[in-house]
């Protein structure tokens, strides 16, 4: 389980003017300026869970991760990884956890995947059998055998990354930060990182955080998702659910058998109604989400109807928004 | 015997690595040592020729290459070939970051590292020692005896230890400063040329000896290739023990301090 209490984590970053000047100012004095990247974020993560953290650029999504994961200390607050503080780094802790950063190879460039393996499996303290046995499942899994013995430097990004999914998976970990993991990939990778990510999940049941920029990880993924703006926590929640609460509309698509429709006082009596477009055989209204449904049976009662739909607005165009906290 | 698989794992990982670079691994340590050591004959030997001496502070011209020939060779042992800059990187880098997720302690582990770099270096002066014959055909009498030669190998790794961890204190300041790669570049420079490397010790005034025996990089060079050589007593030998173990203790607590601290200030950027 995780839990997070109240954590922040404010940096102190140096700020330097442009020019010669700038940097000649630079060598004697340099203005400090604070930058809140987490401020007072709590929630809980059970066990086998899978959430997707989501949030802007800057946002602070990498900052909590590198907080949970034990690699930064925080400027206030409390979590708990696996009843672990993380940043007291802890090895029983550390045995249980993996960080994959899509950004940042972890392996060691200079050496083949079978060698950093090797490594890693002293690392974990992992018995003969066990290594044998995960990296059997793994490589299968990742179809990557051939390309064991090639040098890390060598390999495409795709094959990269799954030699980092493996790496990270040797020791079977309880808990699983994800950042980014399809970041670069081409589709057909991005696919096969999502349903390998699935599988594993299916048999080991670890609790997985991910973040990404890619709606499609966090929709194929992720039930719960934490929505992160400039540092605070503003949605924890179901991923569907966040439509209900921050999209007050739906979009009704009808198409007519007359080029348009004559009369739509009867709309007046709906509240927030907006006609998008009414031409071509095709009528769009935009109306509240709750009043839905009672539009549309007023529009079959009224109209020579051949096709009608109520189109949700993209979750991705929602979590923009609440990127940006607007509302629809 | 985990702990003793993965110190093996390290270091033999490390060994490969390095090996791997053939082109590099031959030419690096061949034109470096050459160079000096043809440097070194050149320079001597108008230096003799102009003065008309036969013998310079003890050294003859024989002895002066021989020394020339071993401290270079010992240097290679407790240095290495890199000047450092590693542990830096990774913390400007942010790849310090998966060492603080591995369940290991970061400091053994790139000390391992360091002396998996060192399996190359003990094969190129393996060659070296066997090619020195064959450049100069002096006649020298080393009164080298097994006990000298295993005091020398033991001086030399604990000098490899100790300069190890001279440079984890000055890599840990990469946690405040934006750049520490001169503060790498004057420790390498000041060590080579207080520990006897570019001049031997002999020729420094008298002035300077309490200096010299304070500092650690005496124990580094000047008295394993000493020992080599047949000329260093008991009694130099136990107060550069004694030094080097003092050091030891000291880089040990400020490199601990130094780490303890920046790493709550690491942000692990780059990810």
């Amino acid at each position: 389980m995780i839990e997070v209490q109240n954590l922040s984590k404010t940096f102190t970053l140096h700020r330097k003017d442009p020019g010669f000047l700038g940097s000649l100012k630079s060598l004697l004095w340099r203005e400090k300026i604070k930058k809140h990247a987490v401020c007072d974020v709590s929630f809980k993560i059970e066990p086998g869970e899978i959430v997707g953290l989501l949030g802007a650029n800057g946002a602070g999504k990498t900052t909590l991760v590198k907080m949970l994961s034990g690699i930064i200390h925080p400027s206030s607050g409390e979590a708990s990884v696996l009843g672990y503080t993380p940043w007291e780094r802890n090895n029983a802790l550390r045995r249980n956890i993996s960080l994959i950063m899509g950004q940042k190879a972890q392996l060691w460039w200079d050496l083949p995947a079978a060698d950093c393996f090797l490594l890693l499996k002293e690392i974990y303290y992992l018995s003969d059998q066990e290594y044998q046995e995960s990296l059997g499942s793994l490589c299968e899994l990742l179809d990557v055998h051939s390309e064991l013995n090639v040098q890390i430097r060598r390999l495409s990004l795709g094959e990269r990354m799954k030699m980092e999914l493996i790496a990270a998976l040797l020791h079977r970990p309880k808990v699983v930060f994800l950042d980014e993991p399809t970041i670069g990939l081409d589709f057909s990778a991005q696919k096969a990182i999502r349903k390998f990510l699935l599988e594993y999940r299916a048999v080991h049941n670890p609790i997985m955080v991910v973040t990404s920029h890619y709606m499609e990880d966090i929709k194929q993924l992720c039930k719960r998702i934490l929505i992160i703006r400039h540092g605070d926590l503003v949605y924890d929640g179901n991923l569907h659910a966040v439509a209900n609460q921050y999209a007050r509309d739906k979009t009704l698509e009808i198409y007519l058998d007359t080029p348009s429709a004559d009369d739509l006082s009867f709309l007046n009596n709906f509240k927030e109604v907006k006609i998008l477009e009414n031409s071509n055989n095709r009528l769009r209204i935009q109306v509240e989400r709750n009043e839905a449904s009672r539009v549309a049976s007023e529009v079959l009662a009224k109209f020579p109807v051949t096709d009608l739909t109520i189109e949700e607005v993209p979750l991705e165009s929602i979590i923009e928004k609440i990127y940006q906290n607007k509302s629809h | 015997m985990n702990w003793l698989n993965l110190s093996w794992q390290i270091y033999t990982s490390e060994a490969r690595k390095l090996m791997s670079y053939r082109a590099d691994f031959w030419a690096k340590s061949l034109v470096t040592f050459l160079t000096a050591m043809t440097i070194a004959y050149c320079l001597w030997h108008s230096i003799y020729e102009s003065t008309g001496k036969t013998e310079i502070q003890g050294y003859r011209f024989e002895v002066m290459i021989l020394y020339y020939f071993v401290i270079l060779n010992v240097r290679k042992l407790v240095e290495g070939e890199e000047l450092g800059g590693g542990m830096s990187q990774e913390i400007y880098d942010g790849s310090l970051s998966r060492y603080l997720i591995y369940p290991l302690n970061y400091l053994r582990f790139k000390y391992i590292q360091h002396l998996g770099a060192q399996f190359p270096i003990y094969l190129q002066v393996a060659f070296f020692t066997l090619l020195f014959p064959l450049l100069f055909t002096f006649q020298l009498e080393i009164p080298l005896s097994l006990t000298h030669l295993l005091l020398a190998l033991l001086i030399i790794y604990l000098a490899h230890f100790t300069q190890f961890l001279m440079l984890y204190c000055i890599e840990g300041i990469a946690f405040w400063a934006d750049n520490i790669w001169s503060l790498i570049v004057m420790l390498r420079f000041t060590g080579r040329l207080l520990g006897g490397v570019m001049l031997p010790l002999e020729i420094f005034p008298d002035w300077a000896t309490p200096l010299l025996n304070l500092l650690p990089f005496k124990s580094f060079f000047y008295l394993p290739t000493k020992i080599m050589m047949g000329e260093a007593t008991l009694a130099q030998i136990t107060s550069g023990l004694m030094t080097l173990l003092i050091w030891m203790v000291i880089l040990a607590i400020v490199g601990k301090f130094t780490w303890r601290r920046g790493l709550l200030t690491y942000s692990g950027v780059g990810i």
